[in-house]
């Protein structure tokens, strides 16, 4: 089956993305009007010339600078605040509710109330982003807290290590996993509140102009922006299993 | 040392509700952030004029009809791509660009497509839908155990049978994992294109409330998301531990 099993495995997916590609280039203006779905061709023509006037690269380089200031923010704080709770033994049943509640409240609706209480500059943008992975990444130190297994906490205690020891060589090592695991899902929470922000609050960025272009009926536009922002979310999450996975004191816990 | 014990989420709701009194009163004003018992007023109101289960309900419906029609889809697509090479050659293109791009941004098009009708917040929590429940069981139909399938082989149980006997039921948390996961995205979902387009949902209440400079009114679609959105995980989480307890998820999250 192996070497056989994968080139055949390319062969149809290759099929399956030119059969997906002549379907829309045929549909486009015979089924479905060239507003509602363009023709692939002028969504390249389209990529390529906002590429030439700059205005792809201004909107996906602020949207970059928000989404991984955001994510960055939201990652740190969540640690800190998974580990904190985590650590305080029994607290989680109470703060639990709490988080759940949180993680069900979508990025979106907070967007208006942000807007009210910070104005429209890039600060709300920034913590509706921060917001969202904070939750994300909380819930799951807090989990990883949790389940350090009691074994290793006896044992570092018979071996008479003190409160910090402990927590630098057990707790933070068994819980690591568990970190990079809600920090990868914070990635793609991070990017669903960038699009959410970037809708209603707008000036700049991918998701602007995938907004601005539906209300003027660019729609070869809109599609440009939708397949950068694919990209990008793919981009991102490649890059951090690339940069955790190769490096060394960091890949061992991302077994999991 | 807290021993919180069964009443720990108790203590939880009200430890969340002295914050927020504490945050609203820091603010001072509830035209910038409304106390609790605004927002709990405002909803008695809204529940006595009924107004809050007409929104609550059109939200619900946009939910749930996309969501029945399309996650048993998305299952069988799943299993189908689990089973054959190809059939998972085919689809995997098109599972990891859905997977990569956030569903919220497809809401223009959806707009654009279908207007500001239902049809439009249907088809995204059905796309949400397949494509999330299929990514689920997929991979639950991976993780079978081989040893499993070869048992079932051996005691004359083959080919489809199997299929069906052993790799589908043993498939099933991890499906029913897909379900929760799409559930929660399709709310993140649908109040996004209620604030969007729509004339009635918890989202419509969050922008008529911006729209009206009544934060009260963005508090309570708020609070309301959040609180449907634990009440169908916990839901589900419960349906699920009662009806189907073989099939459990609790240990495996």
């Amino acid at each position: 089956m192996p070497g056989h099993g994968i080139r055949r495995t390319a062969v149809v997916a290759t099929l399956s993305i030119l059969t997906g590609l002549a379907v829309w280039a045929v549909a486009s203006g015979t089924l479905v009007s060239e507003v509602q779905l363009p023709h692939p061709h002028a969504v390249w023509q389209e990529a390529v010339a906002k590429a030439e006037s700059g205005l792809l690269w201004e909107s996906i380089r602020i949207s970059l600078w928000r989404v991984g200031w955001g994510w960055a923010i939201g990652v740190v704080a969540g640690i800190a605040t998974g580990l904190l709770l985590g650590e305080l033994r029994g607290v989680d049943a109470v703060v639990g509710p709490i988080f759940e509640f949180l993680k069900g409240v979508a990025p979106i609706s907070l967007v208006p109330i942000m807007i009210l209480w910070f104005g429209i500059g890039e600060l709300p943008k920034l913590l509706i982003i921060a917001y969202i992975t904070w939750v994300v990444v909380t819930v799951s130190t807090m989990t990883g807290v949790r389940e350090v297994p009691k074994v290793r906490l006896r044992a570092a205690r018979c071996l008479g290590l003190s409160q910090l020891q402990v927590f630098y060589r057990i707790i933070l090592p068994s819980t690591a996993s568990y970190v990079l695991l809600g920090m990868r899902n914070g990635i793609g929470f991070a990017y669903i509140a960038l699009v959410s922000a970037e809708f209603i609050a707008v000036d700049k960025g991918i998701g602007f102009l995938i907004m601005d272009s539906r209300l003027n009926l660019q729609t070869p536009l809109m599609v440009v922006g939708i397949i950068s922002l694919g990209l990008l979310g793919s981009g991102s999450q490649l890059l951090y299993d690339a940069i955790t996975l190769q490096t060394p004191w960091l890949s061992r816990f991302r077994r999991q | 040392m807290i021993r919180p014990g069964r009443f720990g989420p108790l203590y939880g709701i009200l430890l969340f509700f002295i914050l927020w009194q504490v945050a609203a009163a820091f603010v001072g004003t509830p035209l910038l952030f409304p106390e609790p018992m605004d927002v709990m007023r405002g909803l008695a109101y809204m529940t006595e004029t009924g107004e809050l289960f007409e929104h609550l309900g059109a939200t619900l419906q946009r939910l749930l009809v996309p969501l029945a029609v399309g996650m048993p889809l998305g299952a069988v697509l799943g299993c189908a791509m689990g089973a054959s090479r190809d059939v998972n050659a085919w689809f995997d293109p098109y599972m990891r660009m859905a997977n990569s791009t956030p569903a919220i941004a497809l809401i223009p098009f959806a707009l654009l497509w279908f207007g500001v009708t239902e049809l439009a917040r249907y088809s995204l929590v059905f796309y949400v839908g397949v494509y999330v429940v299929a990514l689920n069981a997929r991979g639950g139909v991976a993780q079978v155990p081989r040893l499993r399938i070869k048992a079932a082989n051996t005691l004359g149980v083959l080919g489809a049978s199997a299929f069906f006997r052993v790799v589908v039921p043993s498939s099933f948390p991890a499906i029913l994992a897909g379900v929760r996961t799409a559930t929660g995205l399709c709310i993140m979902v649908v109040v996004a294109a209620e604030m969007l387009g729509a004339a009635s949902g918890l989202g419509y209440l969050i922008i008529r409330g911006r729209q009206n400079y009544d934060p009260t009114l963005i508090f309570i679609g708020i609070f309301g998301l959040g609180i449907l959105s634990i009440l169908f995980d916990r839901g589900i989480a419960f349906a699920i531990e009662r009806f189907m307890p073989r099939w459990s998820v609790r240990r495996r999250v």
